[in-house]
């Protein structure tokens, strides 16, 4: 039981970090898309590279959850 | 935007040139089960990218056009495909080795950053 919970929060710990990111990530970019129109391509290409890199985290997490509940559970 | 299009099209051909040369090693090398595992990690992290690129697409529309609206930026169907490859990793470890697929999910973030630094550091040297 307490295992599931620490894997539960594992998992949702993880998504709400990246969800956090995400956002960041992309309300900067729209405003410098908004600002400056004719940067979009640059923008739009480090916010595709900081998308990515936000999400490999709880991809990571998703997989060392998996490899516990392997291991211990 | 061309500057985008055409990163991404020099991201896409190297994602291509390294599963052509995963298929390669799973060709020739004996460790057939970790090559495999490798495969479907860089076919779910190219499914990925294209969500991901589709979705940035429509950020940077909405951002010129201010009346569209987004509804979502697709981390939940990434997260399931990302888990969905785990677990199927988890569930049949003689077909799909886990730590194959664990290398193989952060491809295209990886190859995008790597694609990103060479960019910069050649158009810094002209």
């Amino acid at each position: 039981m307490d295992f599931a919970i620490a894997l539960g929060l594992i998992f949702g710990l993880a998504a709400v970090g990246a969800g956090i990111g995400n956002g960041l990530v992309v309300s900067r970019t729209i405003e410098g898309v908004a600002r400056q129109p004719e940067a979009r391509g640059g923008l739009m290409g480090l916010m595709f590279l900081g998308l990515g890199l936000v999400e490999a985290v709880p991809i990571i997490a998703v997989a060392i959850g998996f490899m516990l509940m392997g291991r211990l559970g | 935007m061309e500057q985008f299009s055409l990163s991404m099209r020099t991201i896409a051909r190297y994602i291509f040139l390294l599963f052509s040369m995963v298929v390669v090693c799973w060709l020739f090398m004996p460790q057939r089960v970790f090559f495999q595992g490798l495969l479907l990690g860089i076919f779910v992290s190219m499914c990925n990218g294209f969500i991901l690129y589709v979705k940035t697409v429509q950020a940077g529309e909405m951002a010129l056009n201010p009346g569209r609206r987004m509804r979502s930026l697709g981390m939940l169907p990434r997260f399931l495909l990302a888990g969905f490859a785990v677990y199927v990793s988890f569930k049949m470890p003689h077909i799909f080795s886990f730590y194959g697929v664990v290398a193989g999910l952060p491809t295209v973030p990886v190859l995008t950053l790597l694609v990103t630094i060479y960019y910069h550091i050649s158009t810094k040297k002209k």
